[in-house]
């Protein structure tokens, strides 16, 4: 039974809001395949706890709650050994048995995969679902400033490896080569 | 931003691996706006939602969680209907090393759950896949009567007169939309969610006790018309019979 009334008619436009880019948010992490069993567990979790989504920023909120609800999915896959391909090797590593494809889309996201854990987190959120630092933060937990922070070391991290692959025989100095496995908060010199 | 950068994050937004926009208004998307809603008006009676709902998913960071005090003061308003108690005890004897669960759904809508008890600290996160196993089940960790004093709202057709006897007990056991069966500390659960009633929520309490015959694991499953904010389990000293 669906009911009426006046929270499904905004539940109603939050959802019509924010479902396709919240399928496209799970899509990039756990593949399409999968990604409509996370939408719909994060709308439920919306639902249920409606009153609670603030006004201001539904999208980080949502968003907030499908990462917690991916990392479900991930750990519950581990668990019962199956389906660990998707959880556990990126898109790019499977294109890659066909030699000969790679093309520069590929190349990319395989240098983005080589950055730190938080370097992609930050990267995707604000590159590739387009949130702004205010929502970034609040998906990610954190400060504005941390988030400003980790964006700006992330792009030119980003940056640095895309420009090592690109000229494999003119490597970037050290600095500029390597300081995506500085964890995150920590100065390299 | 330097040109470099710019560059690199142009070609980043390019790699987008995201499929094309989905149609919010193709059939399986409005599918899964129905399912969402009215799996919500089985339960949006239930004045004690948002509380067992609270631990299914951690609020996201930052979020205020002001919602939640306000749920759970009116918690205590919830209707007390009469109690009907199935309990299944045995002794229990410390195990190997485990996952604390798992859950698996069969292919007629059944959901498999085996939960090793002792190593269930928080059922969080089962209850976030038995949602996502649209088992319309919860578990819940039980609480010795003196700290819960309301009563579950147990379905009429669910309930056993206090001095019910054995035949009656089993009558009802059969009625129960699962089966269950104690293993030392690991309990094996076959729940099939067809057989709840519409409206209704089938609630698995839990509880590992030590008691003068050592450690015992308990399971208390209940069909209730409005999820209770507590379950009551037996005190230590006075445990059930194991059968």
């Amino acid at each position: 039974m669906r009911p009426d009334g006046a929270a499904a008619r905004r539940f109603e436009q939050l959802f019509d809001a924010h479902y396709a880019e919240l399928t496209r948010f799970a899509a990039r992490r756990v593949g399409a395949d999968v990604a409509a069993d996370i939408v719909s567990s994060t709308f439920l979790v919306a639902w249920r706890r409606f009153a609670e989504i603030p006004a201001d920023h539904p999208r980080a909120w949502l968003y907030a709650t499908a990462r917690g609800v991916i990392r479900n999915e991930l750990r519950s896959r581990n668990r019962r050994d199956r389906l660990s391909a998707v959880a556990g090797v990126p898109d790019d590593a499977r294109v890659e048995d066909h030699a000969g494809q790679v093309s520069e889309q590929l190349r990319v996201r395989a240098v983005l995969a080589q950055l730190s854990a938080i370097d992609q987190e930050v990267l995707r959120l604000t590159e590739w679902e387009g949130l702004d630092v205010t929502e970034a933060a609040a998906v990610l937990g954190c400060t504005r400033t941390a988030v400003k922070v980790r964006l700006h070391r992330a792009r030119r991290r980003f940056a640095a490896r895309l420009q090592a692959d690109d000229n494999p025989g003119n490597q970037p100095t050290r600095r500029t080569a390597l300081p995506s496995i500085v964890s995150e908060g920590s100065t390299r010199t | 931003m330097n040109q470099l950068t710019d560059s690199a994050l142009a070609r980043l937004r390019a790699a987008d691996p995201a499929p094309a926009r989905p149609d919010v208004q193709s059939p399986g998307a409005r599918a899964m706006l129905d399912r969402v809603l009215s799996e919500k008006a089985v339960t949006e009676n239930a004045v004690t939602e948002k509380v067992v709902t609270e631990k299914l998913v951690r609020p996201p960071a930052g979020f205020s969680t002001a919602g939640r005090r306000v749920a759970i003061g009116a918690a205590g308003a919830a209707a007390i209907v009469a109690v009907s108690a199935l309990a299944v005890v045995a002794p229990w004897s410390p195990g190997q090393p485990a996952s604390a669960y798992t859950v698996d759904k069969g292919p007629d809508g059944s959901v498999y759950v085996t939960v090793r008890l002792a190593q269930l600290k928080d059922p969080a996160k089962l209850n976030a896949e038995l949602i996502r196993a649209r088992a319309n089940t919860l578990v819940m960790h039980m609480v010795p009567e003196r700290r819960c004093a309301t009563q579950p709202a147990i379905d009429a057709a669910f309930q056993l007169p206090s001095d019910a006897t054995a035949e009656q007990r089993a009558a009802q056991k059969a009625k129960l939309p699962l089966t269950y069966e104690l293993r030392g500390g690991e309990v094996s659960i076959d729940i099939q969610p067809s057989r709840i009633p519409s409206g209704d929520t089938l609630v698995i309490g839990y509880e590992f006790l030590s008691g003068p015959r050592g450690r015992t694991s308990l399971v208390r499953p209940v069909v209730v018309s409005a999820v209770p904010p507590c379950l009551a389990g037996p005190e230590a000293g006075a445990l059930p019979t194991p059968h």
